[in-house]
């Protein structure tokens, strides 16, 4: 599998600012208020700076073998074997990404902007045009992302801008009224739907063209813009609503947007977040999508990713019908499972393959020497 | 089994009725023999054999094809000269090895002369209009332009028109097209090479374009396009478009066509190719962006900030027709409560006695009024009141009273309607008419949902598309910051320094013009006043 | 329901392979086809089965004791 398709460091770091926005925006909230209640901005603050250490680690990474991608990358550093059950661990992880993702697009839009649709529609409607963009190739999705990201921006803006009015600080007090271990455990429940999922956006990262110093600089700036958003969002909806509401709610963000009387034309801001939300979802599908495919055109030595796309994205539908019996299994699974599971992901793996890498390097040198 | 792809493949090509490129014959008789039997005998040919020299030993013969000729230039420049100007001057014609030079070098008083010597060659002169000249005992012919056929003037274009600007555009003929383009671009570097294409029809195509400007890669693959072209007949640029163009499945045109000589004079100066074509106004841009579809060449004579304005509002008339029918049927299909609680009780209240949901009477409203728009260009021009009055008054008001229709309705499809002719070119036009419909079906099922798929998708075939290599979306995507200066914004000219990036690569400066200010003095003078 | 399904990607899985044979992709076209003949599997018993066990329980059943060390490593 040749990764023959070029991006430059602009769009990749436009499309890792969508992956990190992607879900969070709209899930996060609510499980921050959960788990740290009052002091959920404090986690999702903190959060930032463990993400950014998290990315510096994935760029060391990338930096190491720029010409390698993640699976090559397995295989340099594990042998041809070892490398390959780790390249499908990444692949099943990622198909779970996918699927869930999906299921919650569903999920979002038969409770809040189409009710009584069947899910299988939703699903299905989706995933054809992930199926339509992935067959496209990277090259026209980073193209897309370019058109789409100034809207989606400008539609989180304005519900920032415009929630600010009804905003209550009171809400945020006390300052510190949790233990330090709630907050971090907030702030962990955070990254792991945030950042650490973004160590397969390193699987595109041999196609990034120059990622030079100054790719790298961009690259952490974007990454810290999407935290922001998310931080920003998280502090709107807690001062908005309030934690114990925060909470109760799916959707926080949506509800929140629903309640902006700004002007009596606009009072209807909920429809905003719900399109940039779907907007930035469907970057992070497609590259959850997009990384499984390449995994296993990986796995089974293909030349082209192309072929399997097709009956893949039936198998993810069909996945994603499953996947959660309903959002109160999600909530508990993602609080449950996803976050350790993508702490090995996103942590435990990085750092095993750095070492792997690092040796294997060394051992090649020491022989050739 | 039956293969869906049998009905696309090609049949080989019918060799028959082909003129074999032989040599010419020396003695004219047969040779005229030759061409009545090839011509089927044809009423237009003239034949006009004649003597040249005293003894009358130089036969000689004309044959030109009657009304493609000018007469006057055959009577004062071929057949005076060889008549009686020849024996006036005592040209000695007597021997055979110098007669045809001398009346090569010496008698001929035409401008535009060639010389062949096969018959395909002779078939191809006669039958566009040159006037051939045989003489006896030679395998060599001259032919002689002489094309002079009626032709309509310069007019001004009646597809695109503009209230400040260049009125005049093309016309069918490629000379005069080619020779508007010259007056407008005086430069040695606009080079226009003309190729014959279509087996039958000779269709000449020319294509034009500024070296050192233009991407030769561009111009490589314009001319590579073109010589793959194997066909039996060009009649318009539409032919070729279709042959050249990059996809053939996508509703978007990536190739431009306009019939202002001032929008071709200024794509081939920021690099385009363009390709004209014998037989109609219609002249050929590439590579073409989606950007471009929107740009007026009246943008660029009127004041930057009014042209920004009216830029923007056209962008937004491209989204209101493509997307006003379909949310319509969203909002009132699925999300009422979006709609403020006044404006939702008038709009129940129109749609109580209305039998069919929204999406069919969007649908009938929205397809009678494309019936009405194709028969208000097809029709007579004698009858266009007629189609004025059953279109508004029956077709509207009536509707809306017989209650099949609300008036709401009609509201939407005319803002569909009115917004879709802003474009200021017709092809975008088309292509949002096309797509409206598919996004009033995912309205119908999906409601906003489905708009922003159908959205999605559409960003997603634009983005994938390419005219000649170039990136339909650039520079939106991708991004190009240098050249934002002439997209959703109109910089003032001096803003516009350097041309588009993708399009030429080699040339990018334009001009080098300081922003205009008032000299110091005006200034001093203005601060005395005050 | 199930007819339909099933119609629908054999007839999906028809253009999508013959184009990918066509451009002489054959090993490719071959994975392509077992990965069809698993999405259809796949689907008529998710068709035929109302109540399909998710296969996130699975994960659950690996991670869970890997946490639960790890947390008590890091108690001790």
């Amino acid at each position: 599998m040749r990764m023959d398709e070029k991006i430059n460091v602009r769009q990749f770091t436009l499309l890792l600012t969508l992956f990190t926005i992607g879900t969070s925006v709209l899930i996060t909230p609510s499980q921050l208020a959960t788990l740290a209640k009052e002091s959920a901005w404090i986690a999702a603050s903190m959060s930032v700076f463990g993400g950014l250490l998290v990315l510096l680690l994935y760029l060391f990474i990338g930096h190491l073998q720029p010409h390698l991608n993640l699976f090559q990358h397995n295989e340099y550093a594990f042998g041809k074997w070892l490398g390959k059950l780790f390249t499908l661990i990444i692949v099943l992880f990622s198909l779970i990404g996918a699927s869930t993702v999906l299921w919650t697009v569903g999920d979002f839009v038969i409770v809040q902007v189409i009710p009584e649709t069947p899910l299988a529609a939703i699903c299905i409607l989706f995933m054809t045009i992930i199926v339509y963009g992935t067959k496209l190739g990277i090259e026209t999705i980073v193209k897309t992302v370019e058109i789409f990201f100034p809207w989606i921006i400008m539609l989180l803006t304005i519900i920032v801008l415009f929630s600010i009015p009804s905003m209550d600080i009171k809400q945020l007090q006390p300052l510190w009224g949790q233990p330090i271990s709630k907050v971090v455990e907030a702030s962990i429940y955070e990254l792991s739907i945030s950042t650490f999922p973004l160590i397969l956006l390193f699987v595109l990262y041999p196609s990034v063209l120059n990622p030079d110093s100054k790719g790298t600089r961009s690259i952490l700036l974007g990454y810290l813009f999407a935290e922001f958003l998310i931080m920003s969002i998280t502090v709107i909806a807690i001062s908005v609503l309030g934690y114990k509401l925060t909470s109760h709610y799916v959707y926080p963000t949506y509800v929140m947007a629903e309640r902006i009387e700004f002007i009596v034309l606009l009072d209807r801001l909920e429809v905003v977040i719900a399109i940039s939300w779907i907007l930035s979802i469907f970057f992070k599908l497609f590259i959850y999508f997009y990384i499984s495919l390449i995994g296993i055109s990986q796995l089974l030595g293909l030349k082209h990713y192309r072929p399997v796309t097709i009956p893949m994205g039936i198998i993810v539908i069909g996945l994603a019908l499953i996947i959660y019996p309903d959002s109160i299994f999600a909530g508990k699974w993602n609080k449950e499972t996803w976050v350790p599971l993508s702490i090995i992901i996103g942590v435990v793996y990085p750092i095993v393959l750095l070492c792997g890498s690092k040796i294997k390097s060394i051992l090649r040198r020491n022989h050739r020497g | 089994m039956f293969k869906l792809s049998s009905l696309f493949k090609k049949q080989p090509v019918n060799k028959q009725n082909n003129i074999p490129s032989q040599n010419l014959n020396a003695s004219l008789q047969d040779t005229i023999q030759d061409v009545k039997q090839t011509l089927g005998d044809s009423n237009d040919i003239v034949y006009r054999p004649f003597h040249a020299s005293y003894d009358g030993s130089l036969s000689m013969a004309l044959i030109f094809t009657d009304g493609l000729v000018d007469k006057n230039v055959i009577q004062d420049f071929i057949l005076r000269t060889l008549m009686i100007d020849i024996r006036k001057a005592n040209v000695e014609l007597s021997s055979k090895e110098n007669s045809y030079q001398t009346l090569k070098e010496h008698s001929l008083t035409a401008g535009e002369m060639s010389e062949f010597n096969t018959v395909d060659k002779l078939y191809e002169h006669i039958l566009s209009g040159d006037t051939v000249i045989l003489i006896d005992g030679y395998e060599k012919a001259f032919a002689v332009d002489t094309k002079g056929w009626k032709q309509r003037g310069v007019e001004e274009p009646s597809s695109q028109t503009s209230v400040r600007g260049p009125k005049d555009g093309f016309t069918e003929t490629i000379r005069t097209n080619t020779a508007l383009l010259r007056r407008k671009i005086k430069d040695p570097n606009l080079w226009i090479k003309t190729k014959a294409i279509g087996k039958r029809t000779k269709t000449d195509v020319s294509i034009a374009y500024i070296n050192g400007i233009a991407d030769p890669k561009i111009v490589k693959e314009v001319y590579r396009r073109l010589d793959k072209i194997n066909t039996d007949a060009i009649l318009d640029s539409g032919y070729i478009e279709e042959f050249i163009q990059d996809k053939t499945y996508t509703p978007f045109p990536t190739i431009y066509n306009t019939e202002r000589p001032d929008i071709i004079a200024a794509g081939l100066l920021e690099g385009r190719v363009a390709i004209l074509v014998d037989g109609t106004p219609f002249v050929l841009l590439v590579p073409a962006l989606f950007i471009q579809f929107f740009q007026a060449s009246e943008d660029y004579y009127q004041r930057a900030d009014f042209a920004t304005f009216i830029r923007l509002v056209r962008y937004l008339a491209f989204f209101l027709s493509l997307l006003t029918p379909s949310a319509y049927i969203a909002l009132t299909t699925f999300h009422q409560e979006m709609i403020p609680t006044d404006l939702l009780v008038s709009l129940s209240s129109q749609r109580e006695g209305v039998p069919f949901p929204a999406f069919v009477e969007a649908l009938i409203m929205e397809l009678t009024f494309e019936i009405l728009r194709e028969a208000g260009i097809r029709m007579p021009r004698a009858v266009g009141s007629a189609i004025s009055i059953v279109g508004a008054l029956v077709l509207g008001q009536a509707a809306v009273e017989a209650g099949l229709v609300s008036s709401a309705m009609v509201i939407v499809v005319s803002l569909t309607a009115i917004s879709s002719f802003v474009s200021p070119s017709f092809n975008m036009a088309i292509s949002v008419r096309m797509l409206r419909f598919g996004f009033m079906i995912l309205a119908a099922t999906f409601g906003l949902f489905g708009i922003l798929i159908g959205l999605i998708i559409m960003i997603l075939h634009l983005t994938s598309l390419r005219s000649f290599g170039v990136p339909y979306l650039s520079p939106m995507a991708p991004f190009i910051p240098k050249d934002q200066k002439d997209v959703m914004l109109r910089f003032p000219h001096w803003g516009l320094f350097s041309r588009p990036r993708l399009i030429n690569q080699q040339n990018v400066d334009r001009e080098d013009t300081e922003a205009p200010k008032p000299s110091r003095r005006e200034a001093e003078n203005q601060s005395v006043k005050d | 329901m199930l007819f339909l399904l099933i119609i629908t990607i054999m007839i999906v899985a028809w253009i999508d392979l013959s184009s990918i044979f066509r451009e002489r992709y054959i090993k490719e076209g071959f994975f392509s086809l077992g990965f069809y003949i698993i999405a259809l599997a796949f689907s008529i018993y998710l068709q035929m089965n109302g109540k399909v066990p998710t296969p996130l329980k699975g994960v659950t059943v690996i991670v869970k004791p890997i946490t639960k060390g790890v947390l008590s490593i890091l108690q001790l």
